[in-house]
């Protein structure tokens, strides 16, 4: 293929090929679930398969393989499928009725174990915590396939406990493998895919506000092809931009609450609506996204955070935080006297640019390396933290090493803080920072000192694996505030403060 | 002003009527006498009322109260045209606040007597009317159970307190409040009352109830605090020079005295760390849940 983008009809042919093609190689294993993707035939493949099935609650098929279902295309016809499954769901539940509770409970508390339950109770685990399981693989490699993106390759001996996650290089992008001019994506998604995967474009506001700016050039670029609706069809070519970027790199949880929120937008666009008003319409929506949840947000923040910060504090700060750093900016505008200490580390050393900034302002700073924290707690009396997320069990996640620094603080009797807006509250739950994290670039462990680069050839020894990790997640007992732009609540709130969300969407 | 007046008449005439209520009744009586034209120069003179009364007696619940009064009568359609039908709404509300917390210290005491189980010791700290209701349910309850009540200098409160469950023929023994550590081992659980309840679900009380969180604590011992609903004021302190210095003295120590660093003040902060479970009108919460309610009371 080359990088022209098929056509709605020439992509319904390949796929009746390919399944026909199936259909003679192979039996049918198991109940499918790509079957959603036969229900929206209309439609060009989803960007995720839906995890509910169709029909009612079903029990935990005992055959349920991790292999096969995942790979398979149903050769039968929907409705033959549907009716032999409902038979065997039928004969399951007579002889497994008590079963059932605890059968949903283990899929639901072990996802990884058996990732293709029938569930609809039970989410399905996103690829990306999937990359030792060669089916979900496969089935990635053909979702991207379809979309014609490129797949990136991981690179290196990866830690065997971070084995399930990607471990991309920084010298491997993948615009390599896109063709010029590229005309399935979008060239300003190229072009931010590119600013992720180097590192150009960092930090969860950042990253989320330059996603949103380049959602406007598309749609702003878009223009509804014949006998389609707009609110349907962007929706759908926005799904291969996504998962290009998150072939860049993996997506934060602010970038997934925002593409919801305009993928929710885009689909209650009324039919009857003009296609200059719609987008008109889009693009105001964007726009005051922005506006209200990370600007406005972050100045009603700083309003309740500069109440916590007396005359005479000492602060310590973790890293470049674009929030912290407003807060602390603002805070000295408004006379209060305090100084900072800004805490860094390896190999990011983001506490340079926090230090910039500060430093710019007028505000005195102390500069330290993260080795150093228990010798400089003792002289703190608050710590302000950011966060990339905040998890509906009330844990955050953070850059890694703001765990280290609540442990600390704690020990220390100081005051933990953190500032995080409303749009950073995610719907997941984690307790540790294994099952779900980033593996940076792992040469950016290489240290040039005096000519001399230790390390330069880790891949040589074939025992030695380099971790760079990005984040880790901090349990609430660590940390005494979080400060919203709803206002200040304590850690375990998170879950009232999603709810009253929900409630008003 | 005959505001205050009315207020100090209020608790002169029943001492035995939390501070709050009080207030709230003045506050009520105050918006019935209110000339203002309209419902802005209500609210106005309502929240002027409370900063008054809050110059009186610089207790939390005093101040928490008084806001929570204010919300309850304006979070209402006052759609009317006229503004006499608008105050009435506004005077119908009030009454009915005050109808509910005047029974919140009975569900407190409902819902708190059965944790004391017969042959329990018990100790709480200085004199708290809701602590008093609860052993009294408890006493009328026919379970057998002795209270060891703290002093609480410098106000010897806590004879006070010794006096009154003296009078309902419950065994009481005073302790000194260096004694705290010393009693700990001897006693089953500790119950004491409230000033206010904070947003962390931590608790302000009388200066000595977070040494006896941190002993019991040591100790093991369940720590309850019981408070009605009115107490809960959107305060968020992080240790105890977070605490506003207007609820740590009183009113007029802070008016006369020029160095507060030379003063003693009247209360601390109890961090939730250290709550085992508040009792509130509300039901019986973990101190995680007190910022649930309060999120459901203030938004």
């Amino acid at each position: 293929n080359e990088g022209k983008e098929l056509t709605k009809e020439e992509k319904q042919r390949l796929r009746k090929e390919k399944k026909q093609h199936k259909k003679n190689k192979k039996d049918d294993k198991g109940p499918p679930e790509k079957e959603k993707e036969k229900e929206k035939a209309s439609v060009p493949a989803p960007s995720k398969p839906a995890t509910q099935s169709p029909a009612h609650k079903a029990p935990a098929p005992v055959h349920a393989s991790e292999s096969a279902a995942a790979a398979e295309k149903p050769a039968k016809s929907k409705a033959e499928l549907r009716a032999e499954r409902r038979a065997r769901q039928d004969s399951e539940r007579t002889s497994k009725q008590g079963k059932k509770e605890g059968g949903q409970q283990s899929a639901s508390s072990k996802p990884k174990a058996t990732p293709n339950e029938l569930q609809p109770v039970v989410k399905r685990l996103p690829e990306h915590v999937q990359v030792d399981d060669p089916a979900a693989l496969k089935k990635l490699a053909k979702k991207l396939e379809r979309q014609q993106v490129p797949l990136r390759s991981d690179y290196g001996y990866k830690v065997s406990l971070f084995s399930h996650l990607h471990q991309y290089s920084r010298k491997s992008p993948p615009t390599l493998q896109i063709s010029i001019p590229a005309t399935v994506i979008h060239p300003s998604i190229v072009r931010l895919g590119l600013q992720y995967s180097q590192g150009i474009i960092a930090g969860s506001n950042a990253r989320s506000v330059a996603l949103l700016h380049t959602f406007k050039q598309v749609i702003q670029d878009y223009s509804t092809p014949p006998n389609e609706e707009l609110s349907r069809d962007l929706v759908n070519k926005l799904s291969p931009y996504i998962s290009f970027l998150s072939q860049c790199r993996p997506l934060s949880a602010s970038m997934g609450n925002a593409i919801k929120y305009i993928k929710k937008e885009i689909s209650n666009i009324p039919s009857q609506c003009k296609e200059e008003e719609a987008k008109g319409k889009l693009q105001a929506c964007i726009d005051s996204y922005i506006n209200e949840k990370i600007i406005l947000a972050s100045e009603a923040i700083s309003k309740y955070a500069i109440e916590k910060i007396s005359d005479g504090d000492v602060i310590l700060v973790y890293g470049c935080s674009s929030l912290v750093n407003h807060i602390l900016c603002k805070a000295f505008e408004k006379q209060r006297k305090f100084r900072v200490i800004v805490v860094d580390s390896r190999p990011r050393l983001e506490g340079r640019e926090a230090l910039r900034r500060l430093v710019k302002k007028g505000i005195r700073c102390t500069y330290v390396l993260i080795s150093a924290l228990s010798y400089i707690l003792p002289e703190v009396s608050k710590v302000f933290l950011g966060a990339h997320a905040l998890l509906a069990n009330g844990y955050v996640m953070s850059r890694v090493g703001t765990s280290q620094i609540a442990l600390v603080a704690k020990a220390y009797n100081v005051p933990v803080l953190v500032c995080c807006e409303t749009y950073k509250f995610c719907e997941r739950v984690q307790t540790d920072s294994f099952v779900s994290n980033e593996l940076d670039d792992p040469d950016d462990l290489i240290v040039t000192r005096n000519g001399k680069s230790h390390l330069e050839n880790w891949q040589t020894v074939k025992s030695l694996g380099l971790l760079n990790l990005v984040y880790d997640v901090t349990p609430p007992d660590f940390v005494d505030l979080v400060i919203t732009d709803l206002g200040m609540i304590p850690c375990t709130s998170v879950p009232v403060v999603l709810r009253v969300k929900n409630v008003d969407q | 002003m005959k505001l205050v007046e009315y207020f100090r008449a209020q608790i002169r005439e029943d001492p035995d009527v939390a501070s709050a209520v009080a207030a709230i009744r003045s506050l009520l009586e105050f918006l019935k006498r209110d000339q203002s034209e309209t419902i802005l120069g209500l609210r106005e003179n309502q929240t002027k009322a409370i900063q008054r009364l809050e110059e009186t007696d610089s207790s939390v619940a005093v101040s928490s109260g008084g806001e929570l009064f204010l919300r309850f009568i304006s979070l209402t359609s006052l759609e009317h045209p006229d503004l006499s039908q608008c105050k009435n709404v506004m005077i119908e509300r009030g009454e009915l606040f005050l109808k509910k917390i005047s029974l919140s210290r009975g569900k407190v005491g409902k819902l708190c007597h059965t944790f004391i189980k017969d042959g329990a010791k018990i100790l709480t700290h200085s004199s708290s009317r809701v602590v008093l209701k609860v052993l009294e349910n408890a006493a009328a309850d026919n379970k057998r159970f002795t209270v060891y009540v703290t002093e609480s200098q410098p106000d010897s409160a806590g004879k006070l307190m010794a006096q009154k469950l003296h009078n309902l023929n419950i065994p009481v023994t005073v302790v000194l409040d260096a004694a705290v550590g010393y009693i700990m081992e001897k006693v089953d659980l500790v119950i004491v009352g409230a000033e206010g309840v904070v947003e962390s679900g931590g608790v302000i009380n009388k200066i000595g109830t977070y040494q006896m969180a941190v002993c019991s604590k040591a100790h093991n011992k369940p720590f309850y605090v019981v408070a009605e609903s009115f107490k809960f004021v959107r305060l968020y302190p992080l240790n105890q020079q977070d605490v506003p210095d207007r609820f740590k003295y009183k009113a007029d120590i802070l008016k006369t005295v020029k160095d507060l660093n030379q003063e003693h003040p009247m209360i601390d902060y109890t961090p939730p760390s250290l709550i085992t479970l508040l009792f509130t009108d509300l039901g019986v919460l973990t101190p995680s849940a007190v910022s649930d309610e309060l999120i459901k009371l203030y938004l």
